[in-house]
């Protein structure tokens, strides 16, 4: 007990602070998981149902300890239940309303959906359920929620603070995992097109990933080399400078920037927006708050209904 | 404190389990050592891979290529998908297609193949046939000043109605 009270990693885990950060988290992860389903929303019955590109074959695909709800109600009628469901407690989670029980529901049901059809995901849904895993096991309702609206509205604003606290080790789990996505995706990049600087051509030539035809970097191989290693030293970096206060900033940036970019250039779309919201993990509450303080100030002065006294 | 030292001990679990679960994909750990984390990883979908466009980005723009055979016509449905003008972008057809063409597995073509009878069985008279094929075709540097090579690979193929 002694040991891991005294200690850093104490401080690292259990250090209590403004859950802003988490908040935030969870509104722009539960945002992002809707656009995703609202976007293959034509296509539900033929992705996950018994009808579908599996013709219920699913558990084949599946190894043990897998489960879904949906091996046993897979009928296209049920499938658009279950998923009008699942959109309904994201809506729950976006705005804060029963927060806590919002998300571990909406969590069983985005693993049920995935766990159907494992043949159409990719790492951005990865992602996504991991996110909604955090958000689930965190009181992630504390901060910009209408749950905390409620529980404070009857309680001096003094107070407001202390309720808005909890234990920092969801954001560091989060932060943690952030960090592996990057290493082993670094890690296994060792064929000849990344180094010899061509693999980032290869992946903007290929149609079935670039969202313009971008062929023409080809004629232009120094810059093709450039993105190509730039984007082996963030992932290099990012896991290590991040935890470093003086280098966390430029590390984040060079992040966003290179999931932008992927999201600009190719039609990864979901998983480099739920990378970017990923990086806000890093972000201390106390400038969130500062940040929403400032737009609260510019709002009220762009509002013509204020009046001036 | 209890309540504490039980967190912590669930935060150690939890980091072990994913650090070990994708150093998986990296070098080679003892399948009994894996089993171990196995029911908590796949049991609470928490599996996960992070080797996107690794060793090497695709070097070959690959796509599957439905063609029907009915009324004593060829009809190669170019596109990639059983639904002609589906749109690519957003679809997840993409991924799905990725994956017919890596696993190259029978029981995965056959479910397929049932789907798209499914599918094509408003537009054709029973007893049309549809078969599956991979397109390859290789992506150049500049300068290019051979054609790209293509070239075809059965997958399998099915009678409908």
């Amino acid at each position: 007990m002694w040991i891991i009270k005294k200690n850093i990693i104490y401080e690292f885990f259990f250090k209590k602070e403004d859950y802003t950060t988490i908040g935030l988290l969870r509104i722009l992860t539960a945002a992002v998981i809707l656009l995703s389903l609202i976007n293959d929303l034509p296509f539900v019955v033929d992705y996950y149902s018994d009808d579908g590109v599996l013709s219920g074959r699913t558990s084949m695909f599946r190894s043990e300890f897998r489960f879904t709800i949906l091996d046993y109600f897979g009928s296209p009628t049920f499938v658009i239940i279950f998923y009008f469901l699942l959109i309904i407690f994201l809506l729950l989670l976006l705005i804060g309303k029963y927060t806590r029980f919002s998300a571990i529901i909406a969590f069983i049901l985005l693993s049920s959906l995935h766990e159907k059809n494992t043949l159409i995901l990719n790492s951005g849904d990865t992602l996504m359920r991991l996110m909604l895993f955090y958000l689930a096991i965190s009181p992630s309702g504390k901060c910009l929620s209408l749950d905390a609206i409620k529980r404070n509205k009857n309680i001096p604003s003094k107070e407001h603070k202390k309720r808005q606290q909890w234990y920092i080790w969801p954001r560091r789990l989060i932060q943690i995992q952030l960090a592996i996505v990057y290493i082993f995706a670094f890690l296994p990049k060792t064929g000849t097109t990344w180094r010899d600087g061509t693999a980032v051509y290869y992946f903007l030539a290929n149609p079935q990933f670039a969202r313009f035809n971008l062929e023409f970097l080809g004629n232009y191989i120094f810059l093709v080399m450039l993105m190509t290693y730039a984007t082996l030293l963030i992932e290099l970096l990012f896991p290590i400078l991040v935890w470093f206060k003086t280098t966390r900033k430029y590390m984040l940036i060079a992040g966003i920037l290179l999931h932008s970019s992927i999201l600009f250039a190719s039609n990864i779309t979901f998983f480099s927006l739920i990378m970017i919201v990923a990086h806000l993990a890093f972000i201390e509450p106390e400038t969130i708050n500062r940040k929403l303080a400032q737009l609260k100030i510019k709002l009220k002065t762009i509002n013509p209904f204020t009046t001036k006294k | 404190m209890y309540k504490k030292i039980l967190v912590f001990i669930f935060i150690i679990f939890h980091i072990t389990s994913i650090i070990i679960w994708n150093l998986n994909t990296e070098i080679s750990i003892p399948n009994k050592t894996i089993d171990l984390f196995k029911p908590y990883m796949y049991g609470l979908s928490l599996w996960q891979a992070w080797g996107i466009f690794s060793p090497d980005p695709y070097t070959k723009e690959t796509s599957t290529r439905i063609i029907i055979e009915a009324n004593n016509q060829t009809i190669p449905y170019l596109h990639k998908y059983a639904k002609e003008g589906m749109p690519f972008l957003f679809t997840r057809f993409r991924k799905f297609n990725d994956n017919i063409i890596a696993n190259k597995d029978n029981v995965l073509n056959t479910a397929y193949l049932i789907y798209l009878c499914k599918e094509f069985n408003k537009l054709y008279d029973p007893g049309y046939g549809i078969t599956l094929q991979i397109m390859y075709k290789d992506i150049n540097l500049p300068p290019k000043d051979v054609e790209a090579k293509v070239s075809y690979e059965k997958l399998g193929d099915i009678r409908c109605g």
